[in-house]
């Protein structure tokens, strides 16, 4: 890691009013801090500052049914371990509880936060290493094409073969569920909902994100709309070990309405990535064995696996069609 | 919806074929430093987009001009990025320390406060062995910044004891067993003790997924479930009831140095802080074949706290990992900045990274041709063998690239002080690091002290002072002050050697019985840039000698060493999982067919005692015919290994209150040394092992064998009978002729008569006690495979071992244990993978390098041999477990699913290609 000037944020006000005076130099925002200081440590960044949102008041990791916006509002800062073991999240959104329970190990869940998971950068090993200058970093190629691509993408990908390593935006976004950003616009706050359906995107320029947030904002809470919760669901996360490793694929069905089933997979494209066709097979029809192995099968439409990530495309088929069996009880 | 997603679903045409790489200039300090995109929530831009390579310089390092901690003003409290005082709460009390905001929480433990029970292995969060807890919850102190602890209640391992009365989860750790080198035992307690503080009754798989962020090397999970579950208030019998052995086995005492790890208490070299101590780091190339175009060291000079710098030029480079020089600095920060700062330009050239190219490029193909294999006596036997033949049967296995990966990295530190010197290793033999050290200090060897008291895990890779021990004592020597080297976990996985990947062909007549009748077997081994290791293949069949060649193959990777049982993981792997070949071939079950070709008498017995204990019979018949997308199987793996002697010397002091030292130079690498010189004694002369301490790991101490071969405690246990045999025998001089000191009153009373506070006396080995007899093995595994996904599970082991007499049942449950889990995690996880573009290893760590973990490993049953004619001798143990696993978990997912993988690891990849191998056959 390089030196760097800590700036510890008593409140949103205070984090989002340095970042709209466009300090010199950069500046890393950091909450739990597992996954900035990964990259610091591997020298993938080199700020001049870190601002530290981790002193936030408590409200900032609440997590509350707010009756106003229909939703349950979880605040940014809320730990992977408080969100999965939180009532009101395991009795409306089981599978988000789920996938967070599992989430990395014991000990990250306890300080990585449920925003900076949804914000985490790629796991691509060729972006993780410090030696390799990749497509992602500015550099000319992307090492996945002819290098040992076993853990890219299998969907999505332009220019650069990335995988999301989120676990709870998948069922999150099954959830159909927004993101709460705030900002000092002109001296006064400012906030905007965007549904995660757009707030993920797959960048024209490998360089960018894969999520719209702004240079001056700041994730704030996430929401989820009360109605899309329900024991329909069912989540699913392959590893190749079972203690902490990262996922070969996940899936998150939603089957709680039932003329819009949401079906999101993880770790086979560079963002949590939506199922539409297959969510229009389903639509509306009573999930049986059959109908199941049919979804599987269309959910690899157009896939374009790689020279080693090929094995991923029968993982999703028979996992989609697992996890709509579990949703339905089938 | 977003219009990004599925529709239309696929993706963008991928450019492919970008033109050979061979030669690329890469220069190291353009910006893989600057990354645009996300950081926690939120990130400013500015500054990044123009010019980020501007800040890789290392700006911020000069700029001493720091404020302590401004006043909070905006809401934002400020410091750094130079050092600031804060105060930390550990243990109940408060520790003012100044650090850089950089500082994690790990390093203030470790380097300013000496609280060095928190380990520092992976640095990244994965292997839990830096956890600490944090307001009662288990954290990993190497991803938190020590101010982010500022105000929170930290308690580490040294917190957990109540003075002497160890915490009941520690307590049970110790009588348990549940650690075997003690280095990731710290971590381990921490989990387990905050697992009990939420879940006081756990079910073993709560405890499995509650220290699921924890890694074992040794592989004790076993008995740390045991452990957990005990300490929880579970009744668990100590010990594996299952054993068929007899009362000499009954020794089921804790280890004797137990309280010492579990209390964090235990010095290991990389814990090792002197006054003055500076630090330094190995330079090395980061491509698998380079040359270095130039070299600027000048900003690396001028970091403030650096003190040497120098980088060798002018060579090829032949691996990722080659070293090229060496950075020291006052701290771990100076030396962080002037590694960071260095600038060196590499010419990339084309890596060798594939090993079945490079066979065909470097050996010819494979098989070579049968004529020019061998002699032309054994060309024409062969010939002659698949000429008679009734089938031929032939087929080529492979195997990965496995790195030792040491919990404890490899690290040295060395104190020169002119007339003499003195040296702490991390290592497995402690007579290697004193040669080693004599030579690098270049003194006399009565002015040289050597230290390995505790290692943490050696595995083959630790027997000499090796890069790390001679950078030490050459900046000691030249700087006048105590020096550090401890790798970081990428240069472990790169440069300390590794067990080499193999080729193994073999294609095999088979007579008219059905049985092996001789052939050619082709084995290559696959490894570093320098070294040839060719493979072993070791059968232990009868397979009708075959003709056998072999080749050594050259990679662009880092040299192999000695890895637990070298050569034979892998060449049992290929010979297991074709003996399976061969009897389906036969069309006779693998079982019946290994009694007609397993010469071994024991291993014979061993085979009906595993079959029961595993449900032989039950398994599904044919291959593959259960039924569901979820299939067990069952598959056989066996081994063997040696006896031979050893030099060792074995000191006893004998006090007149009737209390022992026992001491011995050796080392213990998580085997028990300590253990085994207080039990031998205690047992040999029949008193308590309360009146006995032992010391062990230093060159003061009379020296002993290096950990290789399973070779200590076969070695040590003759020398210290026949020490224990000479101090009996001088207690009965002077007791005057009674003859019968062989229990505590005996014993003390005899003492009393000791003229002065003490006499001494020297053991050697001593024929009369030697082991007599090789060590078997036999393993039964029963594996789960998804058919859908390809995902293998390792269910059970069933591990059958013949040892001689083991000196501590506990500790020799352990080895069996802890060698099933490492052949489990060979066999299923991992695997050094290079990239064939750049030679870059792209899993230099302890997420994508993958490690059994809790979770993962199986249930193991340690079934303790005994021979109808066992001798008083101990014998091999430590390798001889690790051999079978692989070739037992290969034939349990070919019974599970009607299909071979014949590569290892077995991923879920090649388990769905097989399959669809399968399916279209």
């Amino acid at each position: 890691m390089n030196a760097f000037e800590y700036l510890t944020a008593d409140s949103f006000e205070a984090a989002t009013g340095f970042l709209a005076k466009k300090p010199e130099g950069r500046t890393l925002v950091k909450a739990g801090g597992i996954d900035v200081l990964d990259r610091l440590k591997e020298r993938l960044e080199t700020p001049d500052r870190l601002l530290n949102l981790r002193n936030l008041p408590p409200a900032a990791k609440a997590i509350e049914r707010r009756a106003s916006e229909n939703v349950l509002a979880i605040g940014a800062l809320a730990t992977l371990a408080e969100v999965a073991a939180h009532p009101e999240v395991k009795k409306l959104f089981p599978i988000l509880a789920e996938s967070l329970g599992d989430a990395a190990t014991p000990q990250i869940r306890n300080v990585a936060t449920i925003g900076g998971n949804l914000l985490q950068k790629p796991r691509c090993w060729y972006f993780r290493s410090q030696d390799i200058l990749c497509r992602k970093k500015g550099g000319g190629l992307c090492y996945a094409i002819d290098g040992d691509n076993r853990y890219h993408a299998i969907f999505g990908t332009k220019m650069c073969h990335i995988v999301h390593a989120s676990n709870a935006a998948v069922p999150l976004r099954a959830y159909g569920a927004s993101v709460r950003t705030i900002r000092n616009e002109n001296g006064k706050i400012a906030e905007r909902v965007v549904n995660l359906d757009d707030f993920y995107r797959v960048p024209d320029d490998p360089k960018d994100d894969e999520h719209t947030l702004q240079p001056n904002e700041i994730l704030k809470e996430i929401l989820i709309p009360l109605s899309a919760g329900g024991t329909k669901s069912a989540y699913i996360e392959l590893r190749e070990k079972q203690s902490f490793d990262w996922p070969l694929v996940t899936v998150a069905v939603n089957l709680n309405d039932p003329v819009q089933p949401r079906i999101v997979l993880g770790a086979v494209a560079p963002i949590p990535w939506r199922l539409p066709n297959v969510e229009a097979l389903i639509a509306g029809k009573p999930i049986t064995a059959e109908l199941a192995d049919q979804a599987g099968e269309k959910a690899t439409e157009g896939a374009d696996p790689m020279t080693h990530n090929e094995y991923k495309v029968p993982q999703v088929q028979v996992l989609v069609s697992q996890a709509l069996r579990t949703a339905a009880g089938v | 919806m977003s219009k990004h997603d599925q529709v239309p679903q696929g993706s963008e045409p991928r450019p492919r074929g970008r033109g050979k790489l061979r030669t690329q200039t890469v220069d190291l300090t353009s910006p893989p430093t600057g990354v645009g995109g996300p950081d926690a929530l939120a990130f400013s831009r500015r500054g990044f987009l123009k010019g980020a390579s501007a800040l890789v310089a290392a700006p911020l390092i000069g700029s001493a001009a720091v404020r302590a901690a401004d006043p909070p003003k905006d809401g934002l409290q400020r410091s750094g990025p130079g050092a600031v005082p804060i105060e930390l709460t550990i243990n109940g009390k408060s520790h003012k320390v100044e650090v850089e905001p950089r500082v994690t929480l790990l390093d203030v433990l470790r380097d300013k406060l000496d609280l060095t029970g928190a380990k520092e292995v992976c640095a990244r969060g994965a292997c839990g062995a830096c956890t600490v807890l944090i307001d009662d919850k288990p954290v990993n102190s190497c991803l938190m910044l020590a101010m982010d602890a500022v105000g929170a209640k930290v308690t580490t391992i040294e917190g957990l004891a109540d003075g002497d009365k160890l915490d009941p989860v520690q307590a049970a750790f110790a009588k348990y067993d549940a650690l075997q080198c003690g280095y990731c035992t710290p971590g381990f307690v921490m989990s387990v003790k905050s697992l009990l503080a939420r879940n006081p009754k756990p079910t073993v798989e709560d405890v499995r997924k509650g220290c699921a962020g924890n890694i074992c090397r040794c592989g004790t999970y076993t008995k740390i479930f045991e452990a957990a579950l005990a300490a929880a208030g579970v009744a668990v019998p100590l010990g594996n009831e299952a054993d068929n052995a007899g009362k000499a086995m009954e020794n089921t005492a804790g280890r004797a140095d137990a309280v010492l790890k579990v209390t964090g208490r235990a010095k290991y070299t990389a814990d090792v802080n002197l006054p003055k101590m500076a630090y330094a780091a190995i330079v090395y190339c980061p491509y698998g074949k380079a040359n270095l175009k130039s070299v600027d060291v000048e900003a690396a000079q001028k970091v403030p706290g650096v003190l040497d710098v120098e980088i060798r030029e002018k060579r090829e480079f032949k691996y990722c990992g080659h070293p090229a020089g060496h950075v020291c600095a006052e701290n771990r920060q100076a030396l962080d900045d002037a590694l960071a700062a260095l600038s060196m330009k590499w010419e990339v050239l084309e890596p060798a990274t594939d090993p079945i190219k490079e066979h065909q490029n470097q050996q010819g193909p494979i098989p070579p041709a049968l004529d020019k294999a061998g002699s032309e006596e054994e060309v024409a036997k062969a010939a002659e063998a698949f000429k008679s033949a009734k089938r031929v049967v032939e087929h080529t296995y492979q195997t990965q690239i496995q790195t030792h990966s040491c919990l404890e990295p490899h690290c040295a530190v060395a104190d020169y002080r002119g007339d003499s010197a003195e040296m702490w290793v991390s290592s497995q033999a402690t007579s290697g690091i004193f040669q080693g050290a004599v030579q690098a200090f270049n003194l006399d060897r009565n002015k040289v002290r050597t230290h390995c008291e505790f290692v943490g895990g050696g595995f083959g890779s630790k027997f000499d002072i090796d890069a790390e021990g001679h950078l030490a004592a050459h900046l000691s020597k030249k700087l006048a002050r105590p020096i550090k080297v401890v790798n970081d976990r990428k240069r472990e996985h790169l440069d300390t050697g590794c067990r080499p990947g193999s080729i193994q062909y073999m294609k095999l007549a088979l007579a008219e019985n059905g049985l092996p009748a001789g052939g050619h077997v082709h084995i290559a081994g696959v490894c570093g840039a320098s070294t040839r290791a060719d493979a072993a293949n070791p059968s232990r069949y009868e397979l009708g000698k075959p003709l056998k060649s072999s080749a050594g193959i050259k990679l662009s990777v880092g040299d192999a060493r000695a890895m637990r049982a070298p050569g034979h993981p892998q060449g049992m792997f290929a010979v297991d999982s074709f003996v399976d070949e061969l009897a389906a071939a036969a069309g006779v079950d693998p079982l019946e067919y290994r009694l007609k070709i397993d010469p071994s008498p024991v291993r014979k017995l061993m085979y009906s005692v595993g079959a029961e204990r595993i449900g032989w019979t039950g398994r599904p018949q044919p291959d593959g015919s259960g039924h569901g997308r979820l299939r067990r199987g069952i598959g056989i793996g066996v081994g063997s290994w040696g006896n031979g002697k050893a030099p060792a010397q074995i000191r006893i002091d004998v006090f007149r209150d009737g209390t022992l030292r026992v001491f011995s130079g050796t080392q213990d690498i998580g085997t028990g040394t300590r253990t085994v010189l207080i039990d031998t004694v205690a047992s040999h002369l029949g008193i308590d092992r309360k009146l006995i301490t032992a010391d062990c790991g230093n060159s003061d101490y009379p020296q002993g064998p290096g950990s290789g071969g399973s070779t200590v405690t076969r070695a040590i246990v003759p020398a210290i009978r026949d020490a224990a045999e000479k101090a009996r025998a001088k207690l009965i001089d002077l007791a005057a002729g009674d003859a019968k000191i062989a229990d505590t009153p005996a014993w003390t009373a005899a003492c009393k008569k000791i003229a002065g506070e003490s006499f001494t006396v020297l053991g050697e080995p001593n024929d009369k006690y030697w082991g007599k007899g090789g060590s078997d093995t036999v393993q039964f595994a029963e594996v789960e495979v998804d058919t859908g996904t390809g995902v293998v599970r390792a269910l059970k082991v069933v591990a059958l071992q013949s040892c001689g007499k083991p000196v501590n049942r506990l500790l020799a449950e352990s080895q069996i244990i802890g060698g099933v889990i490492q052949g489990v995690s060979f066999a299923l996880y991992e695997e050094k993978i290079l990239d064939p573009q750049t030679g870059v290893m792209t899993n230099p760590n302890l997420e994508t390098y993958k490690i059994c973990g809790p979770v993962d490993c199986p249930d193991v049953i340690p079934i303790l041999w005994k021979e109808e004619e066992a001798d008083l001798g101990a014998r091999s143990l430590g390798e001889p477990p690790v051999i079978p696993t692989a070739g037992a978990i290969a034939n349990a997912v070919s019974n599970a699913i009607g299909a071979r993988v014949r590569s290892l690891p077995i991923t879920p990849y090649k388990v769905l290609a097989a399959l669809a191998e399968r399916r279209s056959a």
